[in-house]
């Protein structure tokens, strides 16, 4: 089998495949690739090549997943320094064992790389307590086009030496940099956790408890909104009551001292008066549920014709409504999960590819007319043109490009991805 | 002529009362609180966006430098106008456009002193979170530059993590916004760079922060100790035993000393050091978590825990930290603050080397700082007006920022490298490193008007200001007063 072929995009193969074993061997690789003018692709997991355009030119794949290691745990300092082809999990495994976490969980779940992670600067439910993944890091090294190892910030928590390259390569889709090391500030465990779930009728009425919960100082780990069919596919994998009339839920995880939690869940009793149904998780159960509600947004790779991921950015108080618009296709079979007190909202739809665009551009109106963000996170060629990758798309970006140009002056470096 | 024809257009601006240009105005602007100096030709003072732009614009036609400037309470010489040129002053933008009680939000004007969003949030339950010593009289606009911290930044991050959107003037006039009131903007974290770029990659006009919940309940730690080392080793295992505090804070006891002879606020004289610790949060749980952190400190020998919850007795234990620095006039003339940061298991090591580097210079070393956060501030106390020993200052100086890089940590946890560091950031970064970032300010920046000569070692063309620089130091230089209008005890709060 031609090793190429795990690597397609978009059709396409590269040219060649390396797997480097050390950040020197990606420096070499990058200088390599310059000098031949290739393009090149980091990867990791796989799991989010689906996110952004395709890349405009492919001749590298640049495969990091056997830079797999711990550098530096200080655990009485609590940060680590991995390098970017670690997983998630193995990561947390070697943690767990000092009392330590580093709380990111997400989609599609914890299978994915470090450095995946941080190029695409995906969040999931445990932002809601420990914020999106570039607040979590503090240091960061990345191989620039040419092949020069750059580093910014450092390990230590505290650090405004130098321009804050960690959060500038965060979120920029390797457009400007191989990541090859990151270092993060840890978190101890929680003591003790508890989860509760809460279904109602409608998701305003739900509002009152996920607002609550972002006021409420007792900053619970995750208030996760989910629709009646995120609710359903939760279920085949954790075992969940069954409350038809419960269209909405909102999933919340409590963590703290036993004191502080037992206060939370009570105050979150109070908060979800219009609920009707309510439940509480422990254990391994709870562990289960969390696991599974990262991956309600997997990005299949390549995407089918007739799905459509999409992620919206709009105020807390703006989730009950855009939930409303996100069902309200009869054509279109929607998953729908939001971080309550964030507004980050992810949906996932499937129909029709006419029914699937109307959808995306009702939301992508909506959270525009709001004052938000629209991005499409992974769907078929179509919707890519008809909806564009992100938007809005403002005068901003032309600082973004002088960015790029900058630091990948011959444009190589996942050409295309950022949609330029 | 030139100067005539500049002024001219300020004033068609910024009316005659909104333009300096006379050397008895500008002295005033000539300085921040660090140690350097460098008058501005003009100042001017906007209230809106457009005049900011207005402001820029004539600066380009004139090919005037740009330096931005708010409170001027800055420790590293970012506001210094080093190259004279044009001053924009914000504290006429000083306007709360909007508070969001509940998507916890506040829109405001760059002008804003940080501690003014937290009382028009306070109505609401809410707070704004970083805390930099100089609250009352700081503006949010230079937090932004800075990526302000504070003590209680142990647990709710700094500055970067609370700033959700800015307007932003370019150096050439245009005006962006980058993020919003909604979190997580797809595309490059244009806030995460501009937040701590000192000035160097645009002019914020505005600024959407978010708000926290205030905590419920507050418990206050004074855990007094015989000898440094013991403080600094629980503070290691604090933080390794996992609870996080909302703030821990050291003083030793030169510090404790000079506080005691100021103001009586109960810390032992006779103690090695001292940890100040908030726990807050929910009531419940939160006297479990406090004994649990005095237990800890018990087991590194801390002599004696006292546990405050009354606010008068907690407002007592604070005010001796929080008028630490104005006490080391006690001690003597000047001190010279440095602000590196060490991994927190090197606490230990670290602190010594201070103390051992201190002795080496003949220099008494006071330490009043972020424990919790590894972020040191040592204040090397000296007399001005002996040249000879300002110079051993400044070289003891930039000798414990060696240590700290060596430990495995930074110069800068929150001050900003400014003037004051910018030729040790080889000490940190490599050709490469500085290399990246020159380009990155490049692609904003591309003239360097904008602040120029800040954050960067000295090129060719500041080299020249920069030996007028080491000149001035050699002379007397001023005590290090901070804005007039504070408090004296308060105002060296760092």
């Amino acid at each position: 089998m031609d090793l190429t072929e795990r690597y397609r995009l978009d059709g396409r193969s590269p040219r060649s495949v390396i797997h480097p074993r050390t950040v020197e061997e990606v420096a070499e690789a990058l200088r390599e690739a310059a000098r031949s003018g290739w393009a090149v692709v980091p990867w990791g997991s796989g799991a989010h090549q689906g996110y952004g355009e395709a890349p405009s030119r492919y001749d590298l794949a640049l495969d990091l997943t056997g830079l797999s290691g711990i550098v530096r745990h200080r655990p009485a300092n609590l940060t680590v320094r991995v390098e970017a082809g670690i997983r998630l999990a193995d990561l947390n495994a070697q943690l767990a064992a000092h009392g330590q976490w580093l709380p990111l969980d997400p989609p599609p779940g914890d299978s994915v790389t470090i450095g995946g992670i941080l190029a695409t600067g995906l969040s999931g439910p445990l932002r809601a307590r420990y914020g999106p993944p570039r607040d979590l890091l503090i240091g960061i090294r990345v191989v620039l086009a040419d092949g020069t190892v750059v580093q910014g910030g450092g390990e230590v928590v505290k650090n405004v030496a130098g321009y804050d390259l960690p959060r500038l390569f965060c979120g920029s889709l390797g457009t400007l940099g191989v990541i090859v090391e990151a270092a993060f500030k840890l978190w101890p465990r929680p003591q003790t956790e508890a989860t509760a779930l809460f279904g109602f009728a409608r998701a305003e009425d739900a509002m009152p408890l996920t607002l609550g919960l972002l006021r409420h100082p007792g900053f619970p780990l995750a208030v996760e909104v989910l629709n009646a069919a995120a609710w359903a596919e939760l279920r085949r994998q954790v075992p969940l009551p069954e409350t038809p009339e419960a269209r909405i839920w909102v999933l919340m995880r409590a963590g703290g001292w036993p004191a502080s939690v037992e206060r939370v869940l009570r105050d979150a009793e109070t908060m979800a008066a219009a609920a009707q149904a309510r439940e509480r998780l422990f254990g391994d159960a709870a562990a289960r549920l969390w696991a599974h509600v990262p991956r309600l947004t997997a990005l299949p790779y390549p995407p089918p014709p007739d799905g459509l991921w999409v992620r919206l950015g709009v105020l807390p108080a703006q989730v009950a409504e855009a939930f409303r618009i996100l069902e309200g296709f009869p054509d279109v079979w929607v998953i729908g999960q939001a971080q309550g007190t964030a507004g980050v909202i992810y949906a996932r739809a499937h129909g029709p590819l006419e029914a699937l665009l109307g959808w995306g551009e009702a939301l992508r109106s909506f959270a525009l007319a709001r004052g938000g963000h629209f991005t499409l996170l992974n769907g078929p060629e179509a919707a890519r043109r008809a909806l564009g990758l992100w938007a809005p798309q403002r005068p901003e970006i032309a600082a973004m490009q002088r960015i790029k140009a900058q630091l990948d002056p011959h444009g190589r470096l996942s050409p295309g991805r950022m949609g330029w | 002529m030139k100067r005539e024809a500049v002024l001219r257009e300020l004033r068609e601006v910024f009316g005659p009362r909104g333009v300096l240009w006379e050397a008895h105005h500008l002295l005033l602007y000539e300085y921040d609180a660090s140690i350097d100096k460098g008058r501005p030709d003009f100042v001017v003072f906007p209230t809106s966006t457009e005049q900011v732009v207005a402001a820029v614009r004539i600066a380009n036609r004139y090919g005037l430098p740009i330096v931005v400037r708010g409170a001027g309470t800055g420790l590293s010489g970012g506001a210094v106008a080093d190259q004279g040129g044009l001053m924009i002053v914000t504290t006429r933008m000083r306007r709360i456009l909007e508070i969001d009680p509940v998507n916890l939000r506040a829109v405001v004007q760059p002008g804003v002193v940080n501690l003014a969003v937290s009382q028009a949030a306070a109505a609401y339950g809410l707070y704004y979170a970083p805390d930099p010593s100089s609250q009352k009289a700081c503006t949010i606009g230079g937090n932004i530059a800075e990526n302000s911290g504070g003590p209680h930044c142990l647990a709710y991050g700094v500055t970067t993590h609370h700033v959700l959107g800015l307007e932003v003037v370019l150096p050439d006039g245009e005006v962006i916004e980058v993020g919003g009131a909604a979190l997580d903007w797809p595309g490059y974290d244009l806030i995460g760079l501009i937040v701590g770029s000192e000035g160097t990659l645009g002019i914020v006009t505005k600024a959407i922060l978010r708000l926290l919940p205030q905590p419920e309940a507050v418990v206050t730690l004074l855990a007094v100790f015989d000898t440094v080392d013991q403080a600094s080793e629980a503070v290691s295992a604090i933080i390794a035993d996992g609870t996080i505090p909302g703030a821990i804070e050291m003083m030793d006891r030169t510090a404790i000393q000079a506080v005691e002879s100021a103001k009586r606020c109960g810390y032992p004289t006779d103690a090695g050091a001292v940890l100040l610790i908030d726990v807050e949060g929910l009531t419940e749980g939160l006297e479990d978590l406090a004994h649990h952190i005095a237990r800890i400190c018990e087991h590194y020998d801390a002599r004696e825990v006292r546990v405050a919850t009354d606010p008068v007795e907690r407002e007592r234990l604070w005010s001796g930290r929080k008028g630490a620095f104005g006490a080391m006039g006690r001690l003597a003339p000047s001190y010279y603050v440095q602000d590196g940061v060490v991994p927190r298991d090197q606490l230990p090591r670290v602190l010594r080397r201070i103390q051992e580097i201190g002795q080496r210079y003949g220099l008494v070393i006071a330490n009043v700082f972020h424990a919790g956060d590894g972020n040191l501030h040592p204040l090397i106390l000296f007399d001005e007006r002996d040249p000879e020993q300002t110079r051993r200052v400044l070289e003891a100086g930039a000798e414990i920022l060696r240590a700290c890089v060596e430990a495995g940590g930074s110069l800068t946890g929150e001050h900003g490298i400014g003037l004051e560091k910018r030729d040790l950031m080889p000490l940190l970064f490599s050709p490469a490193d500085l290399e990246a970032m020159a380009r990155i300010k490049a692609a904003f920046n591309p003239d360097n008007r904008l602040n120029p000569c800040k954050m960067f070692p000295s090129t060719k063309m500041c080299l020249e200001t920069w030996s007028r620089r080491r000149a001035r130091m050699a002379e007397p230089i001023r005590y290090r007063a901070g804005p007039p209008e504070m408090p004296p005890e308060e105002e060296l709060w760092i």
